[in-house]
């Protein structure tokens, strides 16, 4: 296999460089420019762009910028976008030409029908996410949340039934990539793992891919969720005030001085806990609770039409915290026994950018970035009395520590001829699981002192990417890419080819089909029983033990596109995936004093099944309807006697609806509804005494061995948005929603707990309210 | 501003009477989708090349039923060789409390050798039949067997005992103690004689195959009572090993009582199946994580169709004898005395 990856990526280079050697003479004008929403002056990421002569158009990059090629001396161009009205433009291409096209937002709703043009279709398997609609669905709790709008997609289902964790394709919940202003973020879920990281007011713009993955996408094995946060709007200063049952929070933006430096903030933080504290204070009851907030902050500045800086930060913190004082008594000794016990995590992201478009056919960013992520855990016991004191602690804490540098380049030299390359280094420095014993409660002997799995690795990843983007043909357009990893730790050095392959054939003007091949690693690994989801599940970094995560998909997508409100995607796909890692039968999170390797099994995994999704994008009712058959199976030789099991996540049949209607101005109504077959899990089969104790104990025959029932739920939710009586600029919007509304109790967890048989429901119809001001 | 203000009021109070449902957890009532639960015969078996075949029979329940079920009473036990003669069948009366039953290898027609394979089927009113097979191992002889005290460890033992793994096969093993102390008193011609079978520390790196598994419930796997006194040959396939053993001195007789203390150690070294193997390596991990919310489940070991259990089989045993006074070695032979003086 090895073998045949080197092979194959000299093959790709070899095509890529013969390729480009015909295009350097190619004679064309260009067509360059940004796009921007008229009213904000906000870049469009990922905008339409296609010229009427050409069957392929192009799109706009993550700063807004285009490039198209024409031969062609009158030129009509075409530039869409969700949510605004289609701009078309008369241009007389004489020589290289700047447009800046400014869209305007589609405010009334109306739907346009627009005869659909094959040159809107895509090159990749890549879904846009509409941001504005995800505003507008149904949220738990009144906490709007990407992740789980991502989750109504086909081939997306959720971790834990309510958990904002993400299985694409039958993976797992470590393979997305998930990128903030390009830069990866390891914890992306508050609270448990219920909501997600990521503010809905700091959003610019997302996409995810989940088949087809761009040469340019890499050190995961399933998808790619393609965040860009907003730089701000650079007319006027504008914010937003909310506050719902869960947080509040606060977002600013706009521009600065002679509007070529833009700033963008958003705050948010829990409120629950202010009120269940203030309680226990007043009550002298235990202080016991959880606490979330984050932050995301991002300041712009454009030095011209070519040159862009950006700073970015993203905070986000989670706490629990659980303490009390009580008297307490050890023999004849009376005194007072605090307990504190607490689990912290969050993550930093700092970034700085410079993009500049050197010329129309070359454009380039450069990216220097921090990355935190650290959980921490604590029991801390102290006694205290005149004669006696003891304490005791154990404290638990993993990290990860990013620092990196990489430069991304396109090269335009043709209308038909696209190259993308790049090349990153990150150091990626990991603690995992040291934990730190302290306990001198037995007085006659010295205290106990032991430090667990305190060793650090180093971690280097150094990536080179090359991709080539061709139209063949009026009907053929190829991507071909290969993905160079050069992975350097103490123990661990390996050069990782991943050879990409993606071919886009329109079949007729309003249908295509996309078939790819995509080779994926990742250099990590997430530590999560199969038992709990936790926040705190450890990151490592591969070893020689437990190398490189690998997968190989390929897969078909049909789309067809019967207006520009109405499109329809088929797909399918296999999906083999390799050195994946699952704790051992018996293995428990509690750290070991021999470290988490000698938990772990590695084994393999495959996943296979059809998607459908069909979308309305446009009129006073949008939504979609995604229908998922799939299968998701695992083999591990230390984990049922080597036989191969479902996944945990393996959900035969999952639909979701989900619709948006505009009655007015004034007034949204949004529903979704989701139904999933259950999901497998492990429960005993018999219960036998053994031989030698004559106890009872619990016999598991195979591994995920029942299902749980079906799932289903209906969210509805309605927005009232009505301007302010004294500032007319200013709206106010009141959000109800009702989570799970026809109160279905499902089943989350089912299972043994300790030596009984247990079930929970979480979320049985939840109601909520919340308010916005808009300023 | 008033409908507002009732608005806010009447979805705060559905929020907060909702906030109250939000988990809903319970440990009985469970449907688990009709699947039901057919009770199988659960047999744990082991043929002993020495004294004959070990049996337990019991039933299975499902996990929502009361454990405490009277034992079985009486099984039909047939035992043949694969492909040739029926070596015993007939009913077998179970301990009343114990379930257990013991078949002396003078009841078979005819003894088995090394490298045979032996079919155990077993028959009860109301279950299916089962039935499981075993190869007998191949006996591995104690070439030698030594004490010398622990130089890192005072007031212990330590025991060497070499033995050849045999080269081209896959072999497992079993360890076992007994302890016998002999005390002669000093006021009358008495002597106390006490026999016990006793845990041996596993301090030697061949039993680091299992895991150190750490359980919110138990200690330390490395360290438990419950580690299996078992280990396969992987680390030492076709080589000569020698496997270190340490035992604490004797201290819990009081020394002014007597005028002499010996004790006689027999470590005895068995070969066993690779079912009996994965079995003790299943029923030993399943004890120990039992009850454990953080432990991942363990499926277990069976090479019994139709039910649950295994059938295992012991070599001829090979032990050697060490007799001690305090730290003085008196004699080693092969063997084992079961009286003494």
């Amino acid at each position: 296999m090895r073998i045949f990856f080197s092979k194959a990526s000299l093959l790709v280079a070899f095509t890529l460089a013969f390729l480009s050697s015909s295009l350097l003479h190619a004679q064309n004008n260009f067509i360059t420019g940004y796009v921007t929403d008229s009213i904000s002056g906000e870049k469009l990421i990922n905008a339409n762009i296609y010229i009427n002569e050409y069957t392929k158009g192009t799109a706009s990059n993550n700063n807004g910028y285009y490039t198209i090629r024409t031969k062609q001396e009158n030129t009509t161009i075409h530039c869409s976008y969700i949510g605004y009205s289609t701009k078309v433009l008369k241009i007389d291409v004489q020589k290289d030409t700047l447009i800046n096209i400014a869209l305007v937002p589609n405010l009334e709703v109306e739907e346009v029908t627009i005869e659909a043009k094959s040159s809107r279709f895509k090159n990749f398997t890549i879904k846009d996410i509409p941001i504005k609609q995800i505003k507008q669905a149904p949220a738990m709790m009144g906490e709007i949340d990407i992740q789980k709008s991502v989750q109504q997609l086909p081939s997306v289902t959720s971790t834990w039934a309510g958990f904002a964790g993400m299985i694409v394709r039958g993976g797992n919940a470590d393979q997305n990539l998930i990128l903030i202003d390009d830069i990866p973020i390891y914890n992306s879920s508050h609270f448990y793992g219920l909501f997600s990281v990521i503010n809905e007011n700091a959003l610019q713009s997302a996409r995810f891919i989940n088949g087809s993955i761009p040469a340019r996408f890499g050190s995961r094995l399933s998808s790619v969720l393609d965040i860009t946060l907003k730089d701000g709007n650079r007319r006027r200063a504008e914010g937003e005030a909310a506050i719902g049952i869960m947080s509040g929070n606060i977002m600013l933006n706009g521009p600065l001085k002679n509007n070529k430096t833009t700033y963008s903030f958003s705050g948010r933080r829990s409120m629950y806990d202010l009120a269940a504290t203030s309680y226990n204070l007043l009550a002298k009851k235990p202080l016991e609770g959880s606490f979330f907030g984050d932050a995301t902050a991002k300041i712009t500045h454009t030095f011209s039409n070519r040159d862009k800086v950006t700073i970015s930060l993203l905070y986000s913190i989670d706490k629990y915290y659980n303490n009390s004082k009580k008297d307490y008594s050890i023999g004849n000794t009376t005194g007072e026994l605090s307990q504190k016990q607490g689990y912290n995590w969050g993550n930093y992201i700092l970034s700085t950018k410079w993009n500049r478009v050197h010329n129309p056919m070359i454009s380039f960013s450069n990216t220097l970035f921090f990355s935190n992520f650290n959980h921490k855990r604590q029991n801390k016991e102290e006694f205290n009395s005149g004669s006696l004191d003891y304490n005791s602690n154990v404290e638990f804490s993993s990290t990860i520590n990013d620092i990196g540098v990489r430069t991304d380049w396109q090269y335009f030299p043709h209308a038909s001829h696209k190259f993308y390359f790049g090349i990153n280094h990150t150091l990626h420095r990991f603690a995992p699981g040291s934990s730190l014993f302290y306990d001198n409660k037995d007085q006659a002997q010295e205290p106990i002192k032991r430090n667990l799995g305190s060793e650090k690795y180093n971690l280097h990843e150094n990536i080179s990417y090359l991709e080539y983007d061709v139209t063949i043909s009026p009907i053929v357009s190829i991507n071909i890419g290969v993905r160079n990893t050069l992975i350097l730790s103490k123990e661990y050095t390996k050069l990782i080819p991943e050879p990409r392959f993606t071919s886009s054939i329109t079949i007729s003007e309003k249908s295509n089909l996309i078939i790819y091949y995509t080779h994926t690693s990742q250099y990590f690994h997430l530590l999560r029983t199969s038992i709990l989801e936790q926040p705190t599940d450890m990151w490592v970094p591969a070893t020689k033990n437990f190398p490189e995560e690998k997968a190989n998909q390929a897969g078909a997508e049909w789309t067809y596109v019967h207006s520009s409100a109405y499109e329809v995607s088929i797909a399918s796909y296999y999906k083999s995936m390799y050195n994946l890692i699952s704790y051992k039968e018996g293995a428990s999170v509690l750290p070991n004093e021999n470290g988490w390797e000698e938990k772990m099994g590695k084994g393999k995994g495959h996943s296979y099944g059809a998607e459908l999704l069909i979308q309305k994008k446009a009129g006073k009712l949008t939504g979609w309807i995604a229908y998922t058959l799939a299968w998701s199976k695992r083999q591990f030789n230390s984990i049922n006697k080597g036989k191969e099991f479902y996944s945990p996540f393996d959900k035969r049949h999952e639909i979701s609806i989900t619709s948006n209607y505009q009655l007015s101005s004034n007034w949204n109504f949004g529903a979704n509804w989701t139904f999933n077959t259950g999901m497998p899990y492990s429960m005993p089969a018999y219960s036998i005494k053994t031989f030698n104790t004559n106890e009872a104990i619990f016999i598991y025959t195979t591994k995920n061995n029942l299902r749980l029932p079906a799932y289903h739920r209906l969210d509805i939710g309605a927005h009232y948005t009505k301007k302010h009586r004294k500032h007319k600029k200013w709206e106010n919007v009141w959000s109800f929603s009702v989570y799970n509304a026809y109160a279905k109790k499902n089943v989350y967890y089912r299972g043994m707990w300790g030596y009984f048989p247990a079930e929970a429901s979480l979320f049985i119809c939840l109601p909520s309210i919340s308010y916005k001001l808009r300023f | 501003m008033k409908q507002y203000l009732l608005i806010i009021l009447l979805a705060t109070i559905a929020t907060l009477v909702s906030c109250e449902k939000i988990l809903d957890y319970t440990t009985t009532q469970i449907d688990y989708n009709g699947v039901p639960h057919k009770s199988m015969l659960v047999v744990s078996a082991r043929y002993y090349c020495d004294l004959g075949l070990k049996i337990h029979v019991d039933r299975s329940l499902s996990i929502a039923e009361n454990p405490n079920l009277p034992p079985l009473a009486q099984v039909k036990v047939t035992l043949t060789k694969k492909g040739g003669a029926t070596l015993f069948s007939n009913l077998v009366t179970l301990g009343s409390t114990s379930g257990k039953a013991f078949i002396s290898k003078d009841s078979l027609i005819e003894l088995p050798t090394e490298g045979e394979t032996l079919i155990l089927s077993v028959e009860c009113n109301g279950f299916d039949p089962v039935e499981g097979e075993t190869t007998i191992p191949q006996t591995v002889p104690i070439n030698n067997f030594s004490v010398t005290g622990n130089e890192s460890k005072s007031n212990t033992f330590q025991f060497t005992l070499n033995f050849d793994d045999p080269a081209n096969s896959t072999n497992y093993y079993f360890i076992s103690s007994v302890e016998h102390t002999f005390a002669y008193p000093t006021w009358n011609n008495d002597t106390t004689h006490n026999i016990q079978r006793i845990t041996i520390p596993l301090t030697d790196p061949i039993f680091s195959f299992m895991p150190d598994f750490r359980t919110s419930i138990h200690e330390p796997f490395n360290n438990s009572i419950y580690k299996p006194r078992i280990f396969p040959d992987t680390p030492i396939s076709g080589k000569s090993y020698s496997l270190k053993i340490d035992i604490p001195e004797k201290t819990d007789y009081q020394q002014t009582l007597y005028d002499t203390i010996e004790t006689e150690y027999t470590i005895e070294l068995f070969s066993i199946s690779k079912e009996l193997f994965e079995a003790y390596k299943s029923i030993y991990l399943a004890e120990i994580v039992a009850g454990d919310i953080y432990s991942e489940p363990i499926t277990q070991y069976s090479n019994m169709s139709n039910g649950i259990g295994f059938f295992g089989s012991v070599s001829p045993r090979a032990s050697k004898t060490i007799r001690l006074e305090k730290n003085r070695v008196l004699e080693v032979f092969n063997g084992y005395t079961d009286f003494h003086y």
